[in-house]
C-alpha cells in the first residue's frame, strides 16, 4: 500500500478524529491545505493554536471567555436573579441566538453518566449550588438535553436545590413542537413527550 | 365473534403493499415486485428465496428483521450494501413509501457497488424520500406480522421471546412505545452501572434517585402498555385456539409484572418505585436492577395449565399460530386497518381440515402472503389473487382477477441462487 511523507500521513490522522471527518475527506483536506499558500495555512495553524492558548472559562458560569468572566456575565443588562442551567456552552450559545432570556447561565460541563463513570464531582454543581446560595435567586431553568441523562441531571440538581435554605424556584424547560409544523405532521414520539409535559394554562 | 371482529375492522381503511423492490437483498440482486391486494401465495422448493420476500416486508414495518439480529446478514453476500423498498397504500389512497438500506458485512469484492453516500451507519431509513433519525418515525407507517414455525419458541422459548413480541406489535400499533423502551434501557443500563459503584464503595447511594425517576418514569408506561395489549390479545387468541383446537382447549394469556393490575398511571408508578426500594440491598449485593419491564412475562396456560411446560409440540404450535394471529387482529383493531399478514411454510404443519379453515380465516384480512413448498390442493382451491412460482432464480407471477377468470403470467427477470 502506498504511504504518504509522514507529514502528511499525521495531519490525514488528526484531521479523522474530527466529528463528521470520514477518512476520505481528511484526505481531501489535507491535500487542499498542501495545495494552499505558506501564509494561508500559517493562518490556520495559528487559529488552531490560539483557540486553546487564549480561550478559557469563565470563571462564574464556565462559558467560553477570553477573559476571567464570559460577556454575558460582563453585561449589567442581565437579570442576575435567574440562572438558566445548560450541559454544555454550545447549548448556551443555541439559548443566546433564541434571543428570548436576559437571565444568566451555568454551564455543567456535561451531564451525569454512570456507564460514562462521569459523577456529580465531575460537573460544575458544587459551584452551581454556591452561585445560588451566594445570589439568593428567584428561579433556576433547568435545560439539560432531553435524554435520560439530561433529565436525570436535571432531577438530581432539582432535589440538591430544594435542601438549601430558602430554596428558588426550580423549572424545567418544556419540550416544544417544531415551529411551522402542523399537529399532523409531527413525529408521535415528539407529541407523545409534549403531551406529557404540559404545563397548566394561567389566566 | 371471529365475524363480528372482522366487521368491525373491515369499515375502516384497508392497508396493503403494492410494491416491493429488493436491491442485494439476501439471494436477491435485484427485483421488483407488484403485488395486489388479497391472497398473494409463494411456492418453491426449499432455498428458493421466498422466506426472504416475507422478511423484506417485516423490515420495512419493524425495522427490523424477524430471522435475525444482525442486520448485515440480510445484504448480499460480498456486497457492500442492500436495500429494500416499499409502496404502500392505505384505503383512502394516501401511499407511503419505506425504504431500509443496510450496510453488509467483509470487505467489498471487485466489481460491487459502493454504498451510497447517506448510508453512514449501519441502517437508514427512509419515508417518502426523508431521512428519518429514529425507528419510531417508521414503524407504524404500515404495520405487519410475520409467523413462520419457528413462531413455536413464542410458547417454548424463554421471556425475553415474549417480552420481544409484545415489543414490536405494541410499536407498530402506538410508535411512541419505541421510545419509552429506548428510554428505559437507557436508564437500567445507568442505574446498574451505579449499583455496581455503589456496592464497591466509589458512589454515593443518594445519588441513584434520578435514575431511579427515570426507570419508573418509562417503566409505568411500558408496563400500562402491555398489560392493555395483553389483555386484548388474550380474548382474540383464545377464541382463535378454541376454533382451531374445535373447542377442546381454552387458551389463556396473563401479564405478570410488578405494576400488573394497577390500572392508574401515578399508582404504577408509586407501586414499581416502592418495588425498587424493597430491593435496594439485594440490588447493590447482585449490581442489578431487579424488578421492573425488564423481568416482565406473559404466562400462557392451556385448560389452566402452563403451556411452555406441560403442553404438547401440538398443542404449543396451535396456540403461538393462534397468538400471532389475534396480534394481527388486536393491531388491526387499535389502528383501523389490519396489518399484512405474512405467513412462512404454517400449512404444512397442520392437517387439511386446519388448513382450509385458515384458508377461509385468511380472506378476512386485506393482503397476505402466505408461502409454501408444495401447492397442496387447499392452496390451488383457495381465494387467491396472486400465484407465484419460484424456481432456477425466477419468479413467476399470475394474477386472477376478483372474479378469478382474467388470469395472466409474467415473469420476473431476477436472480437467485
Ligand atoms: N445474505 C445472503 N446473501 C445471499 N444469499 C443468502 C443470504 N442469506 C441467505 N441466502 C440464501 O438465500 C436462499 C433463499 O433463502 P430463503 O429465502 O430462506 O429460502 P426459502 O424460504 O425459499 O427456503 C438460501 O439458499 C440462502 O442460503
Ligand atoms: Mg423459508
Ligand atoms: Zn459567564
Amino acid at each position: 500500500m502506498l504511504k504518504y511523507a509522514l507529514p502528511l500521513q499525521k495531519l490525514i490522522g488528526e484531521l479523522e478524529k474530527l466529528p463528521g471527518i470520514g477518512p476520505k475527506s481528511a484526505q481531501r483536506l489535507a491535500f487542499f491545505l498542501l495545495s494552499r499558500s505558506d501564509d494561508e495555512v500559517g493562518e490556520l495553524g495559528l487559529a488552531v493554536l490560539a483557540l486553546k492558548a487564549e480561550i478559557g472559562l469563565c470563571s462564574r458560569c464556565h462559558n467560553y471567555t477570553t477573559g476571567d468572566l464570559c460577556p454575558i456575565c460582563e453585561d449589567p443588562g442581565r437579570d442576575i436573579s435567574v440562572i438558566c442551567v445548560v450541559e454544555q456552552a454550545s447549548d448556551l450559545m443555541a439559548l443566546e441566538r433564541s434571543g428570548e432570556y436576559e437571565g444568566v447561565y451555568h454551564v455543567l460541563g456535561g451531564a451525569l453518566s454512570p456507564v460514562a463513570d462521569i459523577k456529580p464531582s465531575d460537573l460544575y454543581i458544587a459551584e452551581l449550588l454556591e452561585r445560588i446560595r451566594e445570589m439568593r435567586l428567584r428561579e433556576v431553568i433547568i435545560a439539560t438535553s432531553p435524554t435520560v441523562e439530561g433529565d436525570a441531571t436535571g432531577e438530581y440538581l432539582r432535589q440538591l436545590i430544594a435542601q438549601l435554605p430558602e430554596p428558588p424556584q426550580v423549572t424545567r424547560i418544556a419540550l416544544g413542537l417544531p415551529v411551522g409544523g402542523d399537529l399532523d405532521y409531527a413525529d408521535q414520539v415528539t407529541l407523545a413527550r409534549s403531551l406529557r409535559g404540559r404545563t397548566k394554562m394561567e389566566g | 365473534m371471529l365475524l363480528s371482529l372482522f366487521a368491525l375492522v373491515c369499515e375502516e381503511d384497508e392497508l396493503t403493499i403494492s410494491e416491493l423492490a429488493l436491491q442485494n437483498f439476501r439471494c436477491y440482486e435485484h427485483v421488483v415486485l407488484e403485488l395486489p391486494r388479497g391472497l398473494n401465495i409463494f411456492v418453491g422448493p426449499n432455498a428458493s428465496g421466498k422466506t426472504s420476500l416475507l422478511e423484506a416486508v417485516l423490515v420495512l414495518a419493524t425495522t427490523k428483521s424477524p430471522r435475525t439480529l444482525h442486520d448485515y446478514e440480510l445484504v448480499r453476500w460480498d456486497n457492500v450494501w442492500g436495500r429494500v423498498s416499499g409502496q404502500f397504500r392505505s384505503g383512502e389512497g394516501q401511499a407511503v413509501r419505506i425504504a431500509v438500506t443496510l450496510k453488509g458485512s467483509g470487505e467489498p469484492v471487485d466489481g460491487a457497488a459502493a454504498a451510497p453516500s447517506y448510508l453512514t451507519g449501519a441502517k437508514h431509513l427512509e419515508v417518502d424520500g426523508q431521512t428519518c433519525d429514529a425507528a419510531a418515525q417508521v414503524v407504524g407507517r404500515a404495520p405487519a406480522v410475520f409467523f413462520s414455525p419457528d413462531g413455536l419458541q413464542l410458547v417454548k422459548g424463554a421471556p425475553s421471546r415474549r417480552r420481544r413480541f409484545l415489543n414490536t406489535a405494541i410499536a407498530q400499533i402506538t410508535p411512541r412505545h419505541l421510545d419509552d423502551l429506548r428510554r428505559y434501557r437507557r436508564a437500567l443500563a445507568q442505574r446498574n452501572a451505579l449499583l455496581k459503584q455503589v456496592a464497591r464503595g466509589e458512589a454515593d447511594g443518594a445519588t441513584l434517585a434520578p435514575w431511579t425517576s427515570q426507570l419508573v418514569e418509562a417503566g409505568a408506561r411500558i408496563s400500562a402498555d402491555r398489560e392493555r395489549f395483553v389483555g386484548q390479545l388474550s380474548t382474540v387468541a383464545a377464541d382463535l385456539d378454541g376454533t382451531l383446537t374445535g373447542g377442546r382447549e381454552c387458551l389463556e394469556m396473563r401479564y405478570q409484572g410488578v405494576v400488573a393490575g394497577v390500572s392508574d398511571e401515578q399508582e404504577r408508578e408509586a407501586v414499581l418505585r416502592e418495588q425498587l426500594d424493597k430491593q435496594w440491598s439485594r440490588e447493590v449485593q447482585l449490581g442489578a436492577t431487579q424488578v421492573g419491564p425488564h423481568r416482565d412475562e406473559v404466562a400462557v396456560s392451556v385448560n389452566g395449565r402452563p403451556l411452555r411446560q406441560f403442553g404438547s409440540q401440538g398443542q404449543q404450535r396451535t396456540a403461538a399460530l393462534a397468538i400471532k394471529l389475534a396480534e394481527a387482529q388486536v393491531i388491526g383493531q387499535r389502528r383501523g386497518e389490519l396489518p399484512v399478514l405474512l405467513l412462512d411454510d404454517c400449512l404444512s404443519e397442520l392437517d387439511p381440515k386446519r388448513a382450509s379453515w385458515l384458508l377461509e380465516l385468511l380472506a378476512g384480512f386485506d393482503q397476505v402472503f402466505v408461502t409454501s413448498a408444495v401447492a397442496t390442493e387447499a392452496l390451488q382451491q383457495s381465494n387467491w389473487t396472486a400465484w407465484y412460482n419460484l424456481a432456477e432464480g425466477a419468479i413467476d407471477q399470475e394474477r386472477r382477477g376478483a372474479a378469478g377468470n382474467e388470469s395472466q403470467t409474467k415473469r420476473e427477470d431476477q436472480r437467485c441462487q
